[in-house]
């Protein structure tokens, strides 16, 4: 009776490539001695003479072992000559008794040698452990073994094959590295270029953004244009595929939009705002072409929330519908346009949809991510299912409707970690206040300059209408922003005394913002070590000081790329 | 910055010109106060010019009281208005520094 076995070969082709061949052996488990017995199937199996195939027998990368099958154990009985190559033993040595468990790796040895039941009840068997070589280094080896039976189906002896495969699992380990650094060079991408931090003080809108990066960065973007205090533009983009690539044509995109804008604006008339439309079809001019030639598109949500007139403007390339939960009906709507993504057809006329919207309204922007979340039975998140938890956390402020989001994906979905990004953005209205009196002055940054600057503040705060700021409160304030002012001048613009420093004042019923914005260094002042109060040190005490003196600290990037730090006084006499 | 220095009972007294000591006068005031706190061991400052300190302002009045007692020496305030006060007291300083209301009381805390 003669037994078939497969062999596996692990070939490397001329490209480097790794492949797996497959040879299908017969043997005869009753042979005495299978040398000759291997040397002929294998002359038959690749039509060879006998000098050919004791060739082959030492030269192929694999080291053919045959073991007996005893009460006491698996002594070896024949080992090819491909043992002196590959792991540098003599045959001699390869059959003496426990040098197959003596070389196991330590960390592997326990659990090849528990596997070997495995062949018992199974009768076949492949795995991989470090096998040390007779230089002294591991190699990783697959064992493939077979168990043969004797005519009355008792185990009669095992024949095995081992295949070096260190390059293939080198190979594996560098791909798995390589993995790993795309994930991290991916999340910096994400981190620095495709997201942007939402604007905290937008009078009339609150808006918070979110993402849950996955194993593999996608192209999920968005980006923020505030246009003075009336308008804010909100743009929502995911690009085509995942990785790097999509990650760099993202921020291609992101920065096409901003491009196109301040391209525009150059151009048009002093004061008037190019339309959302304009925007979107001057940036798919400029980038259709690239996305065309690599064969990607991108899809955009471009909205501009007009605070104002309380009218939304949105030009929908491809994109998610945007959910709009209207607080008068208590319901949800969601606003899509007809538009093709960016890249898909060259000659687009872009037209906005126009929805009215009241405070309270809240409107979210979010990728596919969100809505393809899927649950174990296979069923998607969906838009219903985001519209209604919208409505549910209506109440509350944009940044607790995300969480309130975040939360019921991860719960819907049963998992922390999601094969796509999730990027959401909501934009709740709020009731617009405007200002009873605003003021502002421009200051260069020599420090001769804090006493006109405080003057500005101490005139402003004693002019404001209603009540007047009560005198320790406009001194308190005064020297917030003194301290304020020198940090950004000493540290900011690191002594620089030629750049410019804009103070905004403004004062509502219940506070008075000042807000500073310069163009330095952006500062942290979580990185701020606690100020010494042993007199030890003179200086460290600015930052506390400030929070200390006013109600709220706000360090954050306005419109423009400038850095801000607005400090908020209440009112306490209302 | 023209610094009065007089000296009472062998006290150097200092009156500060200024109505503002902040981040652009207090390098000013380090290299005029100089010479007076190596001359001297017994410092009163009398700061009821003052309208408005800094933290940079406080910083300097650390370094004098610092470069005095580290020569033995002392160094008194008086004359603080509420504003300047307030604003030692934000930064805990008024337990560092030993505040007096009127310049004689400066000095005479001096006498044995």
């Amino acid at each position: 009776m003669e037994e078939a076995f497969t062999c596996n070969f692990i070939l490397r082709a001329r490209n480097g490539k790794f492949a797996r061949e497959r040879y299908i052996l017969t043997v005869s488990p009753v042979a005495a001695d299978v040398r000759p017995m291997l040397q002929s199937k294998l002359r038959d199996a690749f039509a060879v003479s006998p000098a050919r195939s004791h060739h082959i027998l030492t030269s192929i990368p694999t080291v053919i072992y045959v073991l007996a099958v005893t009460a006491e154990g698996f002594p070896s009985e024949w080992v090819s000559d491909s043992v002196k190559r590959i792991l540098g033993y003599d045959v001699e040595e390869a059959l003496a008794p426990n040098w197959w468990v003596d070389c196991l790796h330590p960390d592997d040895k326990d659990a090849a040698i528990k596997k070997t039941a495995i062949l018992m009840s199974a009768g076949h068997l492949v795995q991989e452990y470090r096998f040390r070589s007779k230089g002294g280094h591991y190699l990783w080896m697959q064992d493939e073994a077979s168990l043969l039976r004797d005519a009355d189906g008792r185990p009669k002896e095992i024949i095995g094959f081992w295949t070096n495969i260190t390059e293939l699992k080198q190979a594996e380990e560098q791909a798995a590295r390589a993995r790993e650094l795309e994930v991290e060079i991916g999340f910096k991408i994400q981190q620095t270029l495709l997201l942007d931090q939402p604007p905290r003080d937008f009078p009339g809108a609150r808006v918070a953004a979110l993402t849950i990066p996955s194993q593999r960065i996608s192209g999920d973007f968005y980006d923020f244009f505030r246009h003075v205090d009336q308008c804010l533009d909100v743009i929502v983009g995911d690009v085509m595929g995942k990785g790097i690539p999509a990650a760099l044509l993202g921020a291609a995109a992101k920065s096409t939009f901003l491009q196109a804008l301040s391209e525009i604006m150059s151009l048009s008339e002093r004061g008037t705002l190019p339309k959302p439309e304009e925007v979107v079809t001057l940036a798919h001019a400029k980038i259709s072409r690239q996305l065309v030639s690599l064969e990607s598109f991108v899809t955009v949500s471009y909205a501009r929330f007009d605070l104002e007139r309380r009218e939304v403007a949105l030009v929908d390339c491809g994109h998610m519908p945007v959910i709009h939960y209207k607080h008068r009906t208590g319901s949800c709507t969601t606003l899509q346009g007809s538009h093709v993504p960016l890249g898909v057809s060259e000659g687009e006329i872009y037209e906005p949809i126009v929805e009215s919207f009241e405070p309270e309204d809240v409107f979210v922007f979010y990728s596919d991510g969100i809505t393809e979340a899927q649950n174990s039975a296979g069923e998607f998140f969906g838009i219903s299912r985001l519209a209604e938890c919208v409505r549910m956390n209506s109440r509350r402020d944009a940044w607790q409707i995300i969480t309130k989001i975040r939360q019921s994906v991860v719960a819907f979905s049963d998992s922390e970690t999601f094969t796509d990004d999730l990027t959401c953005v909501v934009v709740k209205i709020e009731e617009r206040k405007l200002p009873l009196a605003h003021q502002e002055i421009e200051i260069s940054s020599e420090l001769c300059e804090l006493v006109r600057a405080r003057g500005f503040v101490h005139q402003f705060c004693s002019g404001v209408p209603g009540a007047a700021l009560p005198f320790e409160s406009a001194e308190e304030l005064d020297l917030a922003v003194n301290e304020a002012l020198s940090n950004i001048m000493r540290h900011a613009y690191k002594n620089r005394t030629d750049q410019k420093i804009k103070i905004g004042a403004q004062a509502f019923a219940d506070r008075v913002f000042v807000r500073l914005h310069h163009l330095g260094e952006p500062f942290d002042p979580a990185a701020v070590p606690p100020p010494d109060f042993s007199g030890s040190r003179e200086n460290g005490f600015g930052v506390y000081m400030i929070a200390q003196l006013v109600d709220e600290v706000r360090y954050l990037r306005d419109e423009r790329g400038r850095n801000c730090i607005c400090l908020v006084k209440r009112r306490k006499t209302l | 910055m023209n610094i009065k220095v007089g000296e009472v009972d062998g006290v150097a007294v200092v009156v500060l010109p200024e109505k503002d000591l902040d981040a652009a006068n207090t390098a000013d005031f380090k290299s005029a106060i100089a010479p007076v706190l190596k001359t001297h061991s017994k410092v009163v400052f009398d700061l009821s010019q003052l309208r408005f300190i800094d933290s940079s302002g406080l910083g300097a009045f650390l370094s004098c009281l610092r470069q005095l007692s580290t020569r033995g020496g002392e160094l008194k305030l008086c004359g603080l208005s509420t504003q300047v006060y307030q604003t030692f007291e934000l930064v805990r300083m008024h337990r560092i520094f030993d505040i007096y209301a009127t310049k004689s009381e400066a000095v005479a805390a001096f006498q044995p």
